[in-house]
C-alpha cells in the first residue's frame, strides 16, 4: 500500500485533502504538521499526524524517509527572503530525505502566470508569483539531480467544503447576493475532489511527470461553480449580472487605461488647464460641458450603493498544459464527500510513528544533494 | 517619575511576531517615545528584529543586567514574566504586558498589588476598536433599553502552523497553551468591558480537550452589572471549527451585532427579524485597524504613566477577565 506524505497538512488545502484521503482505501496517509496546535483539527477528526519541520535537515528524514509519495502543500510565511529560503529548504529536504524511489508532487499556483486582471498589456508577476516560479525551477532541478519523478501542479482557486472561497460563495447564495460578471469565462477553479483524483492518477502512474495546470475538467465558469454550490445547498441560484455587457476590445481597454493614467496626473491636468484659454470658445464650452456631465454621472452613480462582483470573478483564464483528468470533475464530486463526524472515541489518536531506522539513512544521491 | 511631555524610554522584552508586526511599528511612530533596547533570550532573533527597525539589541545573561528604562514591554509568554516584573518593580519602572496578563486570579492580584495602578498595563487592545466603543456607548446610554444578553462566537479551524516552535506547544509553558487563554481572553474581556460587569456566575462550561490543552470551549455565564437583572453571556471559542466571529447584544427593544474586527460595521435590528436592519453610524472615535488599536492602547497607558493616573488598560482593570477565564477553564476541563 503506497504511503503518501502531505507536507503542510494543516493548511487551507492540505487539511481538506487529508480528510478526503483518510477516507480512501489503498493508501496510507501521513500528514505532516510543524506543531501540535497546527495539527489539532486533523487529530480531532481522528487522523494521526507526524510532527516536525521538513525545512530542518535533522527532522526531514524521520518525517519522510518511508514515504512513497510526498505532496508538498506547504506555504511558508515571513519576509519575502525568509519565504524563499524556507521554500528552498523544504524542496531540498523533500528530495534529499524522501525514499529513494519516491515521487514528489509539488503544489504551485496560477500566480506564476502574472497579473490576473483582464486587459493587461503585460502580465507582471507579483513577488509571490515570482517566488513560486523560482520554487518550480528548483523542483525541476532537484528532480533531475536525484532522478526522482516530480509533478508540479499549478492549482487554480481551490474550492471545497472547507475552503474559504467556497464558504463565501455559499454565504452569498444563501443571502441572495450573487453577482456574476457578464463575461462567462473559465473560473480557474479546482475542487479538492479534482486534486484527489489527480493524486490518484499519479499514484497509479497513469500520467507522466511534468508541470500541469490543475483545474476542474472540463473548465468550469463561475456560473458553473455557483450553480453547483446552489444545488449542494438545495436552493435555486438567483444570480445577477454585473459589469459591462459586451466585452471591450483589448485595444480599447488598454487605451482607456492609458488615458485614465495620464488624466490622473496633476501636471498633465494643469497643462491642459493652462492651454484651454488659448483654444476657441466653443471648444472651451464643450470641454466644460463634458466635465460637468462627467461629474454629474459619478455623483448620480454614488446615490446608489451598487455592490460590485468580487474582482477575482473577472480574472482571465489561465493554463497552458492541463492535467489530463480521466473523469469529469462533476462526476468525481458526486462520488466523494468529506466523512461525517468522527466518533468521540476515535478523536485525538496517537501520532503516526516516525520513519523507521531502516529508512533513516538517505540514499547516496540524496546525501549528495543534502550536502550540496 | 516622568515629567509630562518628556520623551519616555522603552525597553522591549520579546522579539516575537506580536512585537515585530504590532508593537514596534507603533512605538517607532510615537514622537514622545524612544526605544532604548530590545532583548530576547534568543539573541539572534533579537539582533535580527532590532536591526530591521534600526534599534539597539541588548544581550544580557540575566534579566537583572538589562539596562534601566521608563517602561518595559513584556511580549513574552505569561509564564516567563516573573523575573522581569521583579526587576521592573525593584527599579520603580512600569511594565506593559501582552495579554493574557495572568493565568490565575491569585497571580493577577499578586502582581497588581506590587505595582501602582498606572505602572502596570495589560494589552487588551480590542477595547479600542470602534465597534467596541460604539457598543459600549449603546449599553451605557440604554438607547435600546437594558442589555439582557451577549452572544460571542469566535474562532476557526487552525490553518497553517504560522510558526516553527510556538510557545503554545512548549510544555514548559503549561496552561497558557489553550484556545481560551490565548484567543478567548480577548473576547471574554470584550464581554466584560462592553457590559460593564462587576462579577459573574458560571452556569456551564464544556471544553474539547486535546490532552491537557483546550481546543474549543462553550460556556454560559451570568454577568452581574450592578443594577437590574444579570446579563446572560453565551460564549464559544474554537480552534477546531468555523465560528460566526460575531458579538450580538440583545436589549429590551433591539438586537445589536457586529463582527469582531476593528473595521466591522455595527448593525441594529429587531428580535427575530434579522433582515430588517440598520447600520449604526457614529462619530465615535476608535480604531478601525489593528495598528490604530495598538497605538491607542499605548497612548492611553503612557498618558496614564505620565500623569500617574490609572489608564483604561491598567492591569487592575483586567482582573475580572483573568478571574472569568480561570473559572471557565476550570469548569470546562471538568466537563470535557
Amino acid at each position: 500500500m503506497p504511503r503518501v506524505a502531505i507536507v503542510g497538512a494543516n493548511g487551507q488545502v492540505g487539511a481538506e485533502l487529508c480528510l478526503l484521503l483518510a477516507a480512501r482505501r489503498g493508501i496510507e496517509l501521513v500528514p505532516i504538521c510543524r506543531t501540535r496546535s497546527g495539527s489539532a483539527f486533523l487529530r480531532w477528526h481522528g487522523i494521526p499526524c507526524r510532527h516536525g519541520r521538513v525545512a530542518d535537515e535533522s527532522d526531514a528524514s524521520r518525517l519522510l524517509a518511508d514515504c512513497d509519495f510526498v505532496v508538498n502543500s506547504s506555504l511558508a510565511s515571513g519576509t519575502p527572503a525568509e519565504i524563499r529560503g524556507i521554500e528552498d529548504q523544504i524542496v531540498r529536504n523533500i528530495f534529499a530525505h524522501s525514499k529513494g524511489s519516491a515521487t514528489i508532487i509539488h503544489f504551485s499556483t496560477q500566480s506564476v502566470y502574472g497579473d490576473p486582471r483582464p486587459y493587461r498589456l503585460i502580465r507582471w508577476r507579483n513577488p509571490y508569483g515570482q517566488a513560486k516560479l523560482g520554487t518550480e525551477a528548483q523542483v525541476r532541478a532537484r528532480s533531475r539531480e536525484t532522478k526522482k519523478p516530480a509533478f508540479i501542479l499549478r492549482l487554480g482557486h481551490v474550492c471545497g467544503a472547507l475552503q474559504e472561497i467556497t464558504l463565501s460563495i455559499r454565504d452569498s447564495i444563501l443571502s441572495d447576493a450573487v453577482l456574476l460578471p457578464h463575461d462567462d469565462h473559465s473560473s480557474n477553479t479546482v475542487y479538492t475532489g479534482a486534486i484527489i483524483q489527480a493524486l490518484d492518477q499519479i499514484i497509479r502512474a497513469a500520467v507522466p511527470p511534468g508541470t500541469y495546470d490543475l483545474m476542474n475538467t472540463p473548465a468550469w465558469t463561475w456560473r458553473d461553480v455557483y450553480q453547483y454550490e446552489a444545488e449542494n445547498l438545495g436552493v435555486p441560484l438567483a444570480a445577477r449580472r454585473n459589469g459591462p455587457e459586451h466585452r471591450r476590445s483589448r485595444f480599447a481597454a488598454i487605451a482607456n487605461q492609458l488615458a485614465a493614467t495620464i488624466a490622473a496626473n496633476q501636471s498633465v491636468r494643469d497643462m491642459f488647464a493652462k492651454a484651454f484659454p488659448r483654444v476657441p470658445a466653443d471648444l472651451n464650452a464643450r470641454a466644460m460641458a463634458w466635465w460637468y456631465s462627467r461629474r454629474a454621472r459619478s455623483e448620480i452613480a454614488a446615490l446608489t450603493v451598487a455592490p460590485a462582483a468580487p474582482s477575482h470573478l473577472s480574472w482571465v483564464a489561465n493554463g497552458v498544459r492541463f492535467f489530463p483528468a480521466d473523469h469529469p470533475t462533476i462526476d468525481v464530486l458526486r462520488s466523494i464527500s468529506i466523512p461525517g463526524d468522527v466518533p468521540p472515541t476515535n478523536r485525538w489518536p496517537d501520532d503516526f510513528p516516525d520513519a523507521g531506522a531502516s529508512f533513516a539513512a538517505p540514499t547516496a544521491t540524496a546525501a549528495s544533494v543534502a550536502g550540496a | 517619575m516622568s515629567v509630562p511631555g518628556t520623551v519616555l524610554s522603552i525597553g522591549v522584552v520579546g522579539a516575537g511576531e506580536i512585537t515585530r508586526k504590532s508593537h514596534l511599528p507603533v512605538l517607532v511612530n510615537m514622537p514622545d517615545v524612544k526605544i532604548d533596547w530590545l532583548y530576547d533570550q534568543r539573541a539572534t532573533s533579537a539582533r535580527a528584529l532590532a536591526g530591521a527597525y534600526g534599534l539597539p539589541a541588548v544581550h544580557a545573561p540575566s534579566p537583572s543586567e538589562l539596562p534601566a528604562c521608563d517602561v518595559v514591554l513584556l511580549a513574552i509568554p505569561v509564564d516567563a514574566r516573573l523575573a522581569y516584573l521583579d526587576l521592573i518593580r525593584a527599579r520603580g519602572g512600569a511594565a506593559f504586558c501582552e495579554k493574557p496578563f495572568a493565568l490565575s486570579a491569585a497571580d493577577h492580584t499578586r502582581e497588581v498589588q506590587r505595582f501602582a495602578p498606572h505602572a502596570l498595563g495589560a494589552g487588551f487592545m480590542r477595547r479600542f476598536f470602534r465597534p467596541t466603543i460604539l457598543m459600549r456607548q449603546v449599553v451605557v446610554e440604554r438607547i435600546f433599553g437594558c442589555l439582557r444578553k451577549i452572544e460571542i462566537c469566535e474562532g476557526n479551524r487552525s490553518k497553517g502552523s504560522g510558526t516553527d516552535s510556538s510557545f503554545l506547544d512548549d510544555p514548559r509553558l503549561g496552561r497558557s497553551r489553550g484556545v481560551l487563554v490565548d484567543l478567548g481572553s480577548h473576547t471574554i474581556d470584550l464581554a466584560l468591558h462592553i457590559s460593564g460587569a462587576t462579577g459573574f456566575r458560571v452556569q456551564s462550561s464544556a471544553a474539547v480537550m486535546d490532552g491537557a490543552v483546550d481546543r474549543k470551549l462553550a460556556a454560559s455565564v451570568q454577568l452581574d452589572v450592578g443594577v437590574g437583572k444579570p446579563v446572560e453571556l453565551d460564549y464559544t471559542v474554537s480552534w477546531l471549527d468555523r465560528q460566526p466571529n460575531r458579538v450580538t447584544l440583545t436589549f429590551d427593544n433591539a438586537v445589536v451585532w457586529s463582527g469582531l474586527g476593528p473595521a466591522a460595521e455595527v448593525f441594529v435590528g429587531r428580535h427575530g427579524k434579522p433582515r430588517d436592519l440598520f447600520c449604526l453610524s457614529s462619530p465615535t472615535a476608535g480604531a478601525t485597524t489593528y495598528g490604530q488599536a495598538f497605538y491607542l492602547e499605548w497612548r492611553a497607558f503612557l498618558s496614564g504613566f505620565r500623569s500617574q493616573t490609572e489608564s483604561i488598560v491598567s492591569a487592575r482593570s483586567a482582573y475580572l477577565t483573568t478571574q472569568l477565564v480561570e473559572a471557565l477553564g476550570a469548569a470546562g476541563s471538568k466537563h470535557a
